[in-house]
């Protein structure tokens, strides 16, 4: 489960992500991150480090974390 | 879903691109969509460039927020408060975030969903009223690239243009101003470095069996975001040295 997390965050790296992926230029709006680390990257390390459940919690925390008024 | 999803995206762009034809005085749907794809990025081009020019400023605002937080740690409503007023203070606008770039999705699939269809005669019938049928569709691009067949040339031109699009965006010696990368740094570092080469890789193994409609609109996006990424770099850093000072600087 760990593992098949972690691979989906670098396939939507590698592809989607628009930071890094190979898609990135056909976004219309540049990279948001509001943190120096981003979203997916911070996902990858604390599911890594924290494992799946603890891990996912935090990262979906973060991404709510992602809007105007971060608190 | 997929009713929704063609009719109010994959249309319309697919009457436009046809429009864009019928104009056309030589007629060529390789021309007619690279028109399409620089209308399509010229018209979201302010805003592409009024957010990276706010992304600058949030990014050098940031130890400025971190220590809002510290010092405002107990009290929430004085902590969101002077968030607001520094924001205020920079002209920056929050509005940012990873939701508004995923909502984006749809639209750019249902670009590359034109292309993939195809110009049969079946196809035609999605067209508006106002736009004539063409009576054939020359997809012979510059009279002698056939867009409905993959076409190697094409797709190892992206490819290339791929890694100069990422050797602009991830320069190899990255200086952001902070004495030494911490490990979240580092681990888009070594991401960015991979993808340097890996994408042009993949971008070839993607576009070499498509139809090459779908390199060439590959690529026109490509050299769009290139030269505007160029165009970013050349005019944001030098405004924004000048308006940091004279916001005080702090």
């Amino acid at each position: 489960m760990k593992y098949l997390l972690l691979s989906l965050i670098k396939i939507y790296q590698f592809f989607l992500s628009p930071k890094v992926g190979i898609f990135r230029q056909f976004y219309f709006f540049p990279a948001a991150c509001r943190f120096e680390e981003s979203c997916s990257d911070f996902a990858y390390r604390i599911i890594k480090e924290r494992g799946t459940l603890k891990g996912s919690l935090l990262a979906i925390k973060r991404l709510s974390r992602c809007h105007p008024f971060l608190k | 879903m997929s009713n929704l999803f063609n009719t109010y995206l994959v249309t319309p762009f697919f009457n436009a691109l046809i429009l864009i034809y019928n104009f056309l005085p030589l007629q060529d749907i390789g021309l007619a969509t690279i028109i399409l794809t620089f209308i399509i990025r010229f018209v979201f081009f302010p805003i592409f460039y009024k957010s990276t020019r706010q992304q600058i400023i949030m990014n050098r605002l940031q130890p400025k927020l971190l220590k809002i937080q510290k010092e405002y740690k107990d009290d929430k409503e004085k902590q969101v408060k002077a968030q607001f007023a520094l924001y205020k203070k920079h002209k920056v606008n929050p509005l940012s975030g990873c939701l508004l770039t995923l909502i984006q999705l749809p639209i750019i699939f249902a670009v590359y969903r034109v292309f993939l269809n195809g110009f049969s005669s079946e196809r035609m019938a999605d067209l508006y009223g106002f736009v004539s049928r063409p009576e054939i569709v020359n997809t012979i691009f510059l009279g002698f690239i056939n867009l409905s067949k993959p076409n190697l040339g094409l797709a190892l031109i992206s490819a290339f243009l791929q890694f100069i699009s990422s050797k602009m965006l991830f320069p190899s010696s990255k200086n952001t101003g902070a004495d030494q990368p911490q490990p979240a740094q580092k681990m888009t570092n070594i991401m960015q470095k991979q993808m340097v080469f890996l994408g042009p890789i993949m971008t070839l193994i993607i576009l070499v069996s498509l139809p090459s409609i779908i390199a060439l609109y590959w690529t026109a996006t490509t050299v769009f975001s290139i030269v505007q990424q160029w165009f970013i770099q050349k005019t944001i850093k030098v405004g924004m040295e000048t308006e940091i000072k004279e916001n005080g600087g702090n």
